[in-house]
């Protein structure tokens, strides 16, 4: 499976650099690099170092700029590309058709990733722009003396977008999908302690363990949280320090919380500031049962 | 724990003071003051009339060692430190003249100091046995296994303690819980008797073969080196002093960065740790510990050492959010990979 990077949704509007890689850098390098773990293909275009950022700054003058870390990264998965080859351009044999006009939204979109992604039916990842952002879009193929024909293809830009929809393409385990699923949200699943997170529970158990988190997330504040008696949000506290399986320097300057997610299994975390940091997920109840 | 430095006349130094936390970072370009850091503060550990010279370090007489750029006529050092469990902040100063003259010397820095120098000792066949009972490791390092090889059943500090699910609470059980999370590896030493040496061992923690213990010489270099570092980290007590030169040397950049987590801990345990680095992964593994709340960032400081408009050495603070990102940008300050990339990506 291939995905095209879309040279054409960056077109200059974003009003400044600093905007450019304060709110859009982050999203396209976790789309790249999910893509690029999961494996599967990107293909780039030779103009995408051409595209305007701003209206007169091209990503390819970027480099004059004083760096930020973000713009590391994404010079950093960048460079694969650069390097692989992998601009259609330089292809033996382009998808798209020579002799038709590929048109979006009333605009001419032949001769890049969007004609090319359209006419192989694969996916975009796009930059932030009007009617690109995480959305199917339909590109239309004229040519003279030929009925008119649409290709819908999906225009990605958010890596929970990206899951949605390719989640089983990209072979990802359980604990990525809730750690991006719950990116930016109350709940912070990175801190998850790989040995204890969901890859051990059934289907059934995971379906519930994610309506729990969601429902987590849905609530007003950790006040409400509190008076959740389905929640059942409370302190860890174990009554001897045999029974702690929190201790150690590792959990220093943590107050363990737990909470339910069905009726004998728990989430074990701490809180950080306004977020829930997962640390565990319990199935079988032996920690719960003594704290 | 050392609070504060203060540098006059020393090598690059003019007149520059530093903080000290419980992690600091010594950062910059070669020769840009990050030793002439550490070597103040080892001199004033060492006894004797000419302070330069002693059991950590040897670096010659004044006459050497008195800033040129500036023309000082004297080399000053005063730290201002404090002892775990005593009230008040105590005073270490060395002053000598140019002709080695030693002017003042008041009280020498009265705290466990374990420092482990960029040419510690490397791969062997066996290591030294150390003829102390203390924790000294030797110039060099050199008594490090031997350290091990003595204290390996003692029990470990519980404080330092990580993860008491996972580990054995002896001094080896800690070691090699971190050895084995940074590099995949466990280590032994058992003291040869008849010739007074030391043998070391390594074992691939991820084998199901149970008697496949290796010679140093037969696992990667890295291993013992990072060995050593735990091991040093480990034979200090709360309020002691680890100064490491380039953990780095031999490392993965992802074994460095787990190196990171280790020294964070033991920071925040309560052991004060000052390392000098060229890499970016233990940069960037500090700053990763802040955003993880390994450290806090109030216990840690980083240091970038620049030249002034004279060419001495001027520290500026590397100041980091609460996420552990930079707020400021140097020249210089790991930023090769950009200016590299710039030119392969053609930007």
């Amino acid at each position: 499976m291939n995905f095209y990077l879309n040279e054409y949704s960056l077109c200059g509007q974003f009003a400044t650099i600093e905007d450019f890689v304060t709110t859009e850098i982050g999203s396209i390098y976790r789309c790249i690099m999910l893509v690029k773990k999961g494996n599967l293909v990107i293909i780039n275009s030779e103009k995408l170092k051409d595209a305007f950022i701003t209206k007169e700054e091209r990503l390819s003058d970027l480099g004059r700029i004083k760096q930020s870390e973000e713009l590391l990264q994404l010079q950093l998965c960048l460079q694969e590309e650069a390097y692989s080859d992998r601009y259609w351009e330089n292809s033996d044999q382009l998808q798209q058709d020579m002799d038709a006009i590929y048109v979006w939204n009333e605009n001419d979109v032949s001769l890049t990733s969007m004609a090319e992604a359209a006419a192989s039916d694969s996916p975009l990842l796009s930059f932030a722009r009007e009617g690109l952002t995480d959305q199917k879009i339909r590109v239309q193929k004229k040519k003279r003396g030929v009925d008119n024909i649409y290709n819908e293809i999906q225009s990605i830009h958010t890596e929970q977008y990206l899951v949605e929809k390719y989640g089983e393409n990209l072979a990802l385990s359980r604990d990525d999908v809730l750690k991006i699923r719950y990116r930016g949200t109350r709940i912070d699943y990175t801190t998850i302690e790989s040995e204890h997170g969901a890859d051990q529970l059934e289907k059934n158990e995971y379906n519930s363990l994610i309506g729990t988190l969601d429902k987590f997330i849905g609530h007003e504040s950790f006040n409400s949280i509190d008076l959740d008696d389905g929640l059942e949000y409370k302190k860890y506290s174990p009554s001897q320090s045999e029974w702690n399986r929190f201790s150690g320097g590792k959990y220093r300057n943590m107050q363990i919380m737990k909470f339910r997610y069905s009726r004998k299994e728990r989430v074990f975390g701490y809180r950080k500031k306004d977020r829930f940091c997962v640390l565990r997920i319990e199935r079988d109840h032996k920690t719960s049962n003594h704290g | 724990m050392v609070n504060k430095i203060m540098v006059k006349g020393f090598k690059c130094f003019a007149d520059e003071e530093m903080e000290l936390k419980n992690i600091t970072l010594l950062l910059g370009k070669n020769s840009s003051g990050k030793s002439s850091v550490i070597q103040s503060l080892l001199i004033l550990k060492q006894e004797g009339n000419n302070p330069f010279r002693g059991d950590y370090i040897e670096l010659g007489d004044a006459k050497d060692l008195t800033n040129y750029i500036v023309a000082s006529e004297e080399i000053k050092i005063e730290a201002n430190y404090s002892r775990l469990g005593e009230q008040g902040e105590k005073t270490a100063v060395i002053r000598v003249d140019e002709k080695g003259e030693l002017l003042e010397k008041r009280r020498l820095l009265d705290l466990n100091v374990v420092y482990c120098p960029a040419n510690r000792i490397g791969v062997e066949t066996s290591y030294e046995k150390s003829p102390r009972s203390d924790s000294f490791l030797g110039k060099n390092n050199k008594y490090v296994f031997s350290y091990l090889a003595t204290h390996q059943r003692d029990q470990c500090e519980d404080a330092f303690i990580y993860d008491k699910d996972d580990s054995l609470f002896t001094f080896e059980g800690q070691v090699n819980y971190w050895l084995k999370k940074i590099v995949g590896y466990r280590i032994k030493a058992e003291e040869i008797e008849q010739i007074d040496r030391v043998a070391v061992q390594f074992q691939d923690a991820s084998s199901t073969v149970n008697n496949n213990w290796v010679r140093p010489q037969n696992v990667g270099t890295g291993i013992t080196y990072v060995a050593q570092l735990i091991i040093a980290a480990f034979s200090c007590k709360q309020g002691d002093v680890l100064i490491i030169e380039n953990p780095e040397i031999h490392m993965h950049p992802a074994g460095q960065s787990d190196l990171m987590d280790f020294f964070a801990f033991m920071a925040a345990c309560g052991v004060q740790i000052i390392i000098e680095t060229h890499s970016d992964h233990v940069y960037n593994g500090l700053r990763k510990c802040v955003h993880n709340n390994l450290i806090g960032l109030d216990d840690q400081m980083i240091y970038y050492f620049v030249d002034d408009e004279n060419g001495c050495a001027e520290p500026k603070e590397v100041r980091l959010n609460d996420a552990g990102k930079s707020l400021i940008t140097e020249d210089g300050l790991f930023d090769q990979i950009n200016k590299d990339l710039n030119v392969i990506l053609g930007w």
